[in-house]
């Protein structure tokens, strides 16, 4: 629909195991990710601004299956999910389905080429869809 | 031996009656009365609120105990609601926001601009990079007029502009973790709210954190349970001393039966009588059934101290002075207070029942009993009934000269009470308790949309600083759309529009196809009713001072550090909207309680005037009859304007607790003035000498009690009792003139 929206940074594990999002463009912002809220630093004229953000239990899932590709040892939260595999030239696409038993409520796809995650994409009940493209990948 | 076993036969059947189906009350309204209209409408929706603080030093440890308490809080039958910081909104809540984004926050014309669209596309783009953007998805970008990014802000505000730490409130001067919980909407009952306090402060201290707690329920339990531990006390005290002096006196079981048997069966009959009248039975009709100890164990000792010969003459006068107070007493059904009116009728049953029982139960007894020798303390009084006149004019222009303004409260909290809302006045910004703004409204438009002419007032006092905030449902949501001046855009000119501004930040101009369909759908949402505010958790939180009426809904507008309340009550009187008024509650408070004085006191006027004339009619005689009434009024005057100089305006309790004096008057009037016409000098004074020891002891024991009312009613009666005393043994001719 438009230009996609660039951001730059990096993710890493805190050390109270929170996710840990670093933006420096298009503006400088930590994002911790928790088990149940989000705290956005951004850096402003006053000093530190940090905001808190419950985490919806729609999205809980989302957030902890990114917390566990990054952390590579949690494996066991992403198993715990009905899940699908599917393969072809252009790459992987692993599919968690996070709703109530047997009811594709929320969908989690994981789209990947070899070791590399290229999106996180999720597909809500109500038809919206939120997909974070990683950098570098197509 | 039938004397004692038919009555206490039928004192079981009362006691029986009484545990299965009387129901104590002790709601506000019913001792305010009619009065209270105003006060209820001041009064309304949010006394089920609490606020718990825990306090430490260490932010982890407090953090850890209001997640552990609060998560504890919700499971609890007695909570609906708790909150020990932000909560992650529901998204069938967001769901119900977004459809009717344009009914809670409709777009003004400069929203729909081709500018104001472009400037908030750009806003909603880069909002999609901040980590809060994972978190709202495409709706700020599908909706360009800002409405719904709008009330995403205004959900976002905190609940009294606290910050948190790790997702838990934190006071503000960081010494505390804070917890809101919203109690069950269930009857208030003082031992289950008691209880909660006291399981929350356990849990506190396993955590090693000390607690407060804040909230209209949990001081009222307080002040329940200090009064009736208090009078629990001083009942048991009393009764033990009573029992003490009574046994000595009386030197017999079966006389010290007899005299408390009466008074035991008129308490028992008034109780089952007020809940067949009222349908329960007041805390305050109760305590003042306690009072029944001055006057009803008197009509025992009368019988006891007079001779078997003069018995019959005895009964009499006992009969006449129970009528007579029965009479004053009754008069209080004319304040219309419900509470004053079921102590009326407590208070005339319990006497005529103690009254008629004394004259059943208590044995004809010649045995002399042991007395102060109260007639050598009987001294002269030249011209006694001008000088009483003269007390009389006196004391009523002392009364009537105190100061208006100085009311006092009914209940009083504990002391405590106060140091802990200083406590949380620093920890967090509290509504006010005294300016309160009530805005209603025939139905919730109608509601809302006097809310939203008041908006503008109260966004101005904000704005110059005499206000801190407001809170109420009219600042979240809005009348509606056909309220607003906004233009209704017809499709293709929003189509227009918003391709204009997708092309002015680089972005596809066919999105502009599904945000006009969204705006389409937007204007078309049913308009919000009563049941959406009771659909969502969030909306109850936001709509929790709305109440619905007889006639309506209403709200209590929360103001947050009002400067300068008369000015922007001037400002709100002034706008004129239908409606909205702004209170004092203080003030309100404080009319209604010299209303309720001033009414109690009138019609206890009335009720002396018709004792009175019983009084005349019952002796007989009236001149005998205007001494003794002069000499009652005069002592109980005299009693009033003392307290009134010692401790300013009598208050609603005092003034029932001299109506008591009244009736303990006439009773030691009727005794102590009939000379020739009974006993000897010595049985008349014994007879008054016992009561009047009787009273003194019950009441100064209430006066030594930690609680004001108690203390009150005790000074009130025991120095009553002592002036008169004192005016009753004045006697116009010298001692030992009458005696035989």
């Amino acid at each position: 629909m438009a230009d996609p929206v660039v951001t730059s940074g990096w993710f890493e594990i805190g050390t109270d195991g929170d996710l840990v999002r670093h933006q420096r463009t298009p503006d400088s912002a930590v994002t911790r990710i928790g088990e149940k809220f989000i705290f956005v630093r951004r850096d402003s004229e006053d000093g530190d601004n940090t905001t808190i953000f419950p985490i919806p239990k729609e999205l809980a899932p989302l957030f902890s299956s990114l917390r566990s590709i990054v952390r590579h040892t949690d494996r066991k939260t992403l198993a715990a999910y009905p899940h699908e595999l599917q393969s072809d030239t252009t790459g992987w696409k692993l599919s968690l389905n996070t709703g109530s038993t047997g009811v594709p409520d929320n969908l989690i796809h994981l789209r990947g080429c070899g070791d590399v995650l290229q999106s996180v994409e999720l597909q809500m009940p109500n038809g919206e869809r939120r997909r974070i493209v990683f950098a570098g990948a197509s | 031996m039938i004397r004692f076993t038919v009555p206490a036969a039928i004192l079981c059947a009362l006691l029986t009656f009484i545990f299965v189906y009387v129901e104590p009350a002790s709601d506000a309204e019913a001792i305010l009365g009619p009065a209270a209209l105003d006060a209820s409408k001041i009064e309304s929706a949010n006394d089920r609120q609490l606020i718990i603080s825990l306090v430490s030093e260490k932010r982890e440890t407090r953090n850890k105990a209001a997640r552990a308490i609060a998560g504890w809080l919700a499971t609890h039958d007695l909570v609906s609601g708790v909150q020990s910081g932000p909560e992650a909104l529901s998204s069938s809540f967001m769901d119900w926001v977004w459809k009717r984004r344009f009914r809670l926050n409709p777009p003004v014309d400069d929203n729909l601009s081709v500018e104001s669209m472009s400037d908030r596309l750009a806003q909603a783009r880069r909002a999609l990079t901040q980590g809060s953007g994972m978190l709202i998805g495409d709706r700020l970008l599908r909706d360009p007029t800002g409405s719904f990014a709008g009330i995403v802000d205004r959900l976002g505000e905190t609940p009294s502009g606290l910050t948190q730490i790790d997702g838990v409130w934190q006071s503000r001067d960081d010494t505390a973790a804070i917890v809101f919980v919203t109690l069950d909407d269930r009857p208030f009952e003082t031992a289950e709210t008691t209880d909660l306090a006291q399981q929350i402060r356990a849990r506190a201290t396993e955590f090693d954190v000390e607690s407060y707690m804040l909230g209209p329920r949990i001081i009222a339990a307080e002040i329940s349970k200090q009064t009736s531990q208090a009078a629990s006390f001083a009942a048991l005290v009393a009764t033990v001393f009573l029992l003490v002096w009574l046994a000595w006196l009386l030197r017999s079981g079966r006389r010290l039966l007899s005299t408390f048997l009466p008074l035991i069966l008129g308490i028992a009959t008034a109780t089952v009588v007020v809940q067949l009248g009222f349908g329960s039975v007041h805390v305050v009709a109760l305590g003042f059934g306690g009072a029944l100890v001055g006057l009803a164990l008197d009509y025992p000792l009368h019988l006891l101290s007079h001779s078997a010969e003069n018995r019959r003459q005895t009964e009499r006068l006992v009969l006449i002075g129970a009528i007579t107070t029965a009479a004053g007493f009754l008069a209080l059904f004319g304040s219309g207070v419900p509470a004053l009116m079921q102590t009326g009728l407590f208070v005339s049953t319990g006497l005529a029942v103690a009254a008629i029982s004394s004259r059943l139960i208590v044995p004809r007894d010649d045995t002399v009993l042991r007395a102060p020798p109260m007639e050598r303390l009987a001294w002269h009084m030249p011209f006694k009934g001008w000088v009483e006149a003269g007390v009389l004019i006196a004391g009523i222009t002392v009364i009537a000269s105190a100061p208006a303004g100085s009311v006092k409260t009914l209940f009083e909290p504990p002391g405590h009470v106060d140091a802990v809302i200083a406590r949380f006045a620093e920890m967090l910004p509290l509504p006010s308790g005294q300016h309160v703004i009530t805005v209603e409204g025939e139905n919730l438009s109608a509601l809302l949309a006097r809310e939203a002419a008041l908006r503008p007032i109260l966004d101005a006092a904000v704005a110059e600083g005499s206000l801190g905030r407001y809170s109420m449902l009219g600042a979240f949501m809005s009348p509606g759309a056909d309220a607003t001046p906004a233009q209704r855009l017809s499709g293709p000119e929003f189509n227009r529009r918003a391709t204009e501004a997708l092309r002015e930040n680089g972005m596809v101009p066919g999105f502009a196809a599904t945000q006009t369909a969204d705006y389409l759908a937007a204007l078309a949402a049913p308009e919000i009713g009563p049941g959406d505010l009771a659909a969502f958790p969030e909306m109850k939180l936001i709509a929790a001072n709305v109440s619905q009426t007889e006639t309506g809904w209403r709200e209590r507008v929360q103001l947050f550090d009002p400067k300068e309340p008369r000015k922007l009550s001037i400002a709100v009187a002034s706008a004129k909207i239908a409606g909205v008024d702004m209170f004092d509650i203080r003030q309100k408070i404080e009319a209604a309680l010299i209303d309720l004085r001033n009414r109690v006191a009138k019609w206890l006027g009335f009720g002396a005037i018709a004792a009175f004339a019983i009084l005349a009619i019952g002796l007989g005689d009236w001149r005998r009859a205007v001494r003794i009434a002069l000499t009652t009024a005069a002592a109980t005057v005299f009693t009033a304007a003392t307290l009134t100089l010692a401790g300013g305006t009598l208050g609603v309790f005092q003034i029932v607790a001299l109506t008591l004096i009244v009736g303990i008057g006439i009773d030691y009037g009727l005794f102590l003035s009939g000379a020739g016409e009974q006993d000897t000098d010595h049985a008349r004074y014994r007879s008054v000498a016992l009561c009047a020891g009787s009273t003194l002891i019950a009441f100064s024991i209430m006066a030594l009690a930690s609680v004001r009312i108690l203390q009150e009613v005790g000074l009130t009666v025991s120095l009553g009792v002592i002036v008169m005393i004192c005016f009753n043994l004045a006697q116009p001719i010298r001692r030992g003139a009458d005696a035989q």
